[in-house]
């Protein structure tokens, strides 16, 4: 053992005077989710962001009923989950749609509500801006809801007419009254935690992860290189087992990659407000990551022969890998590609952070194992087609 | 021709320049390019109330309805983002409304992103399974038989007119609507796969000046102005043609529309060249390959993101997007943007052709100078 890791202390001298490992490990990463956040920063991902959306509307009627759908409006509004715009007339108020100065305008038309008390049809406009669906799907739900529940008054003051409990004169009252009694289903909001991490922090760490597959390959492309050099039937030569100098390169590949973690964990909480979470709850599920990722480039390094060959084809598992696990392109909604992106460990990282953000350190539990299992597997089957490799 | 032969011997090229930009594509389009509605987890039971709740929402056409066998399940898929609220409709729903008690429905939503909002959209659902349970309610409330109410608020019901919920839409759409699901993803993929082959490129510049073939050609009569036109010509093919193979692949793979066929192509050439010119500038710029490689994937998804190949020009803000025009990938998105979803033609893209010119011709005038620098000063 004594000898693994005298060559981990050589070959961590070697790759520190090589610069790649600082420009792969840590200036890359922080560079691109620099550049990634600043473009996508609030578009892509609305993360803990409390959104306001923008809603107009025009009362030509200014009747009772319209009165008091603006007042269910300006409700509504108080919450602050929309913000509202009066147009003073249809024409004004399409124009804002039309803009995007706001998403949906509603048009309450001038005998909107002498139509619905005199019992005649009657319709309310709501127009949408293009580009705004789920702003116009919620101001005509809001719209539906509001009309349901006057439609729900009229039908039950009717519905009395009819049976004979209440006088033609009586209906108004009795619609209004009927509007505002609870309904026989109450709908109650259970308020969720966000298990998942900021925009920034989502970048950071899916990046960070992605440039450590680089540097966890190079264990096995360094063993490559002596053997091509002719340095490694040196070290065969003398006492030293075979597993020993595997031992000591898969050492070096962890430990870079931890500082190069730890670093850029640290970095980028400073320079760029990302918000990892607990220290220790982090130190925990990146140790595992790293594991799994030397793991992952052990195994597939070991079906190399050459160092390129070697250097290729972790390329290519690393950027598949990135890719599945939403490293580039964030992967959301229920589907194929959101169970896909579940075998790769870039996405159980990812996952393993955004349950702690949102819980305990307790949350981050089953990403921890399944990472840890990754590892054991990829690892003993890496180490033993890695040994074939330790030859002259 | 010796660098085109030592590229093609590398096979993992293959899935860098050809595997990979049609994965990502693919990838891109079926993330955005599909029906971008926002997901509403569904849990409920077999009950009549829970059917009528999930068919509302399902009829909604800016909703997609997503069902889940515990509550426990959704609760997790909206806490994790994956999806943006969920109801869930207890079992003995039915059971309590038919004994005169109040059935409670769960919405379950984060405090971010628009899951509150998604209240309105579940209250509108909840209105429709409740509003012929609360007229009879009411009405036997007046002290109605419960028979007699409900037959009055079935007649209620016909006679009591609808009001119209009436939605149109107004303005210019961003994309028009006859856009391919992988169209916007194909055309700035494009974009990004060139420079970034373009760049790997760089790798065998920096061979050539190693192995000190450059500097023994630069011993015989050859300029450095042919020995940079000459490695720039390697580039410039290799670019080119994974271009025109990301063309023709999504045509024939996704159905993705290029627009003018011949316009495409010349904005293809001219990205070509600067991929080229970025190629053999990067190629000066450092002595180690390995370098140049974590630099040049830096450089090339940075430049690509600020270009408008991962987000596209039209959602930046000003600010960004004025520091985009910076980038040939943002003059090369624009080109394709006329082609693709304005139907522009050959004059159109004129243009941003000339910029993407103007960018080659300035890289390859620097890598020249450079070049001859570290050729000649040793």
């Amino acid at each position: 053992m004594t000898a693994a890791f005298t060559i981990a202390i050589k070959d961590l001298a070697q790759r520190i005077r090589d610069r790649s490992v600082f420009i792969i490990g840590i200036i890359a990463p922080l560079a691109l989710a620099f550049i990634f956040n600043a473009i996508f920063g609030g578009g892509i991902s609305d993360v803990g962001e409390n959104i306001t959306l923008d809603i107009g509307v025009v009362d030509e009627d200014r009747g009772p009923i319209a009165t008091a759908f603006t007042e269910v409006l300006a409700d509504i509004e108080s919450g602050g989950f929309i913000e509202l715009t009066t147009y003073p007339d249809e024409a004004a108020g399409r124009v804002g749609a039309e803009n995007g100065e706001v998403g949906a305008v509603y048009v309450l038309g001038p005998s909107l509500s002498s139509d619905i008390i005199s019992g005649s049809g009657a319709a309310l406009t709501v127009i949408g801006n293009v580009d705004a669906p789920t702003t116009t799907q919620i101001a005509s739900s809001i719209a539906e809801e509001f009309t349901l529940a006057v439609r729900r008054g009229n039908t039950a003051a009717v519905a009395a007419l009819i049976a004979g409990s209440i006088g033609p004169d009586e209906l108004e009252a009795v619609a209004r009254d009927a509007g505002q009694t609870p309904s026989a289903l109450a709908l109650g909001t259970v308020e969720a935690a966000t298990r998942q991490l900021d925009p920034t922090t989502y970048f950071v760490a899916g990046l960070s992860v992605f440039f450590l597959f680089f540097i966890a390959g190079m264990s096995v492309t360094s063993m490559l290189d002596e053997r091509r050099e002719g340095t490694l039937g040196r070290l065969l030569a003398a006492p030293i087992s075979p597993g020993s100098i595997v031992a000591g390169k898969s050492i070096t590949s962890v430990i870079i990659a931890l500082v190069a973690m730890l670093i850029l964990v640290i970095a980028s909480t400073f320079l760029m407000g990302a918000d990892w979470g607990s220290p220790l709850g982090v130190a925990v599920l990146a140790f595992a990551a790293v594991l799994a990722i030397v793991a992952i480039m052990t195994l597939v390094g070991g079906f190399a022969h050459t160092a390129e060959q070697a250097g290729n084809l972790q390329s290519i598992v690393a950027v598949t890998l990135a890719m599945l696990g939403g490293t580039f392109v964030p992967i959301s909604g229920e589907g194929f590609l959101s169970t896909l992106s579940l075998i790769t460990p870039n996405a159980w990282f990812l996952r393993g952070l955004g349950d702690m953000a949102g819980g305990s350190i307790a949350d981050g539990l089953p990403a921890f194992v399944v990472l840890m299992v990754i590892a054991a597997v990829a690892g003993t089957t890496g180490l033993l087609l890695v040994r074939r490799s330790v030859r002259v | 021709m010796a660098n085109l032969r030592r590229f093609v011997r590398d096979r993992s090229n293959i899935f860098f320049v050809f595997v990979l930009p049609i994965g990502i594509v693919l990838l891109i389009g079926a993330q955005f390019g599909g029906d971008s509605a926002p997901q509403v987890g569904v849990v409920t039971g077999p009950g009549e109330i829970g059917n009528t709740i999930r068919n509302a929402l399902a009829a909604e056409p800016e909703i997609a309805v997503v069902d889940y066998a515990t509550e426990d399940e959704l609760v997790s898929a909206v806490e994790r983002g994956t999806i943006s609220a969920g109801v869930v409709v207890p079992a003995d729903a039915d059971a309590m409304v038919a004994g005169g008690e109040t059935g409670d429905i769960g919405f379950i939503a984060r405090p971010d992103g628009l899951g509150p909002q998604l209240q309105a959209v579940v209250a509108e659902a909840v209105a429709v399974a409740a509003a012929q349970t609360d007229t009879v309610r009411y009405v036997s409330g007046l002290g109605v038989e419960a028979a007699t109410a409900a037959n009055a608020a079935s007649e209620a019901v016909t006679q009591v007119p609808e009001i119209d919920v009436t939605v149109v839409t107004a303005g210019d759409a961003l994309f028009p609507a006859s856009l391919g699901q992988f169209d916007i993803g194909a055309s700035s993929q494009v974009v990004l796969f060139m420079f970034l082959t373009g760049l790997a490129g760089s790798a065998a510049v920096i061979q050539t000046r190693k192995l000190g073939v450059a500097t023994r050609m630069l011993g015989t009569p050859t300029s450095v102005g042919t020995i940079v036109g000459g490695e720039a010509l390697g580039r410039f093919v290799i670019v080119l043609l994974q271009g025109i193979y990301i063309v023709i692949a999504t045509i024939l793979l996704f159905q993705v529309n290029w627009g003018d066929p011949i316009a495409a192509m010349v904005v293809l050439v001219a990205f070509a060249a600067v991929g080229a010119g970025a190629a053999l500038l990067f190629g000066t710029l450092f002595t180690n390959d390995q370098q140049a490689g974590g630099v040049g994937v830096v450089a090339g998804i940075g430049l690509a993101a600020l270009g408008g190949s991962m987000l596209p020009l039209e959602l930046f803000g000003d600010t960004m997007r004025t520091i985009a025009n910076f980038t040939p990938h943002a003059w090369a998105n624009e080109a394709f943007a006329d082609l693709v979803r304005r139907e522009g033609t050959l004059a159109d893209v004129l243009p941003e052709v000339g910029v993407l010119l103007a960018f080659a011709a300035g890289l390859l005038i620097v890598a020249t100078w450079r070049m001859r620098r570290v050729l000649t000063v040793r």
